[in-house]
């Protein structure tokens, strides 16, 4: 084992921090139809990518560590080219932890959108089933009970729901309806702030992977310039050239399309290398980020789930009405 | 270094370590899916756009980096052919004859990364 004690994973491969992947959270059964998208998907995809992630961390951890032995204190490779290996490799290998980790970041974006849409959608489905149950509503036919519970056939949540008038409760047809009509809009309103906020994240954490890209592809010319300009072959860069002039093109096209042309994310002093060697958690990652705080980041992944409690209101208004209903 | 029993275990080493490059470089990138990663719809094209973009820029960075080891791997592997054509020249010191395979590409150490 080497007896490398630099902390620094530039000076020694075996301090490469480890990917971690959060505990997940099942997602909630409901026939995910009126906010629209595929949660269990998007809930797969978060797996895949997790598992993906916590793969090439293992795979880069055991180069970092065998090539520490084979330069480090007891192996056989010593000396000034030993160590500018360890340094060449070792910018690569930054490179990977980084990589492994900003798409385990992504795995938990894409994973909690899943879950926040999944779970305001199920309580949306409970309230209407309250709803119906208690007498406040009657569902049109764009509503069925099936063996998975409620089953909305359309988008239209209001044209769904009929308000059933209630003389003896107190409530008025027009008020039923009228918090229908809320519970509706809050939730599609509660859905937009999930995705937008889990939008800038993805957009935030993948601007400097998109930036990376080229980092391989030039040839500098120039004696006693280290990599990357000149690591790829001249047949692997002209390989590679084209479609990643493309895809950064369609990278940055998305993003500007998400509202992300902020300085926050054209001036932000974040590299790649900075992700995989020294910052420790998302919030590390976006302390670098120029005129951004931690704070705002952790603001942005919490407002999916704050937007489910923006809900609370709408849902207490149904509520009312179901425990005031006669028995 | 001027045993030569050293140096062909030194040059064994290398050609190891160049075999365990390629090696990880193959498992590495048999990391990702064939087909890459399969994008989900979150019921919004904005997301779903930038999605896709991200999914592909993330397959992309992991198909060069796992060119980049490969290529490591290729370098210690020359490095070591060098060394068997010098091995009966052991007043070559392996400092000068790696020196050379990557003078090209290696800066001084005291120059700080550039990326």
């Amino acid at each position: 084992m080497s007896k490398n004690t630099d902390t620094s994973p530039v000076h020694n491969l075996t301090r490469l921090s480890k990917v971690k992947i959060p505990p997940r959270k099942t997602l909630p059964i409901c026939c995910y139809r009126f906010l629209g998208g595929d949660y269990p998907a998007l809930s797969r995809l978060a797996g895949d990518l997790y598992d993906f992630a916590a793969k090439c961390d293992s795979e880069v951890s055991s180069l970092a560590e065998y090539v520490e032995k084979l330069i480090g204190d007891s192996g056989s490779w010593k000396g000034q080219t030993a160590d500018a290996f360890r340094y060449s490799f070792g910018g690569d290998a930054i490179l990977m932890n980084g990589l492994a980790k900003t798409t385990s970041a992504c795995a938990q974006v894409i994973d909690n959108l899943a879950y926040n849409l999944a779970h305001l959608e199920s309580k949306i489905e409970e309230k209407i089933i309250e709803g119906v149950e208690s007498g406040y509503f009657s569902l049109s036919t764009h509503y069925m009970m099936g063996d998975q519970g409620l089953q909305l056939m359309t988008s239209d949540l209001k044209a769904g729901l009929i308000p059933i008038v209630r003389a003896d409760s107190g409530l008025s047809g027009k008020k039923a309806g009228r918090a229908a009509g809320l519970l509706c809009d809050s939730a599609l309103a509660s859905a937009r702030k999930c995705r937008k906020a889990a939008t800038a994240q993805l957009a935030i954490l993948c601007e400097p992977i998109s930036k990376a890209l080229d980092i391989y592809t030039s040839k500098s010319g120039q004696q006693n310039r280290r990599e990357p300009n000149g690591l790829l072959r001249n047949d692997q860069i002209a390989n590679d050239g084209i479609g990643i002039k493309n895809l950064q093109k369609q990278f940055q096209t998305a993003s500007q399309a998400a509202g992300m042309t902020a300085p926050v994310v054209k001036n932000a002093g974040l590299s790649l290398k900075k992700l995989g060697g020294e910052a420790q958690t998302i919030g590390g990652i976006v302390s670098d980020l120029k005129g951004w705080k931690s704070a705002d980041f952790t603001t942005k992944f919490n407002s999916g789930s704050n937007a489910i409690q923006s809900i609370g209101p709408i849902l207490q208004d149904i509520a009312l009405m179901v425990a005031v209903a006669p028995k | 270094m001027s045993d030569p029993e050293e140096f062909k275990v030194f040059r064994e080493d290398l050609y190891a370590a160049a075999k365990v490059f390629h090696q990880v470089a193959g498992d590495y990138k048999g990391t990702m899916p064939n087909a890459g990663f399969l994008p989900a719809t979150a019921g919004d094209p904005t997301f779903d756009n930038l999605l896709d973009a991200s999914l592909k820029t993330i397959g992309e960075m992991h198909l060069i980096l796992a060119q980049a080891v490969d290529q490591h791997g290729r370098k210690i592997a020359s490095a070591a052919d060098t060394f068997g054509t010098t091995e009966g020249d052991i007043n070559a010191t392996v400092n000068q004859v790696l020196d050379k395979m990557w003078k090209d590409c290696t800066p001084p150490l005291d120059t700080p990364p550039s990326f």
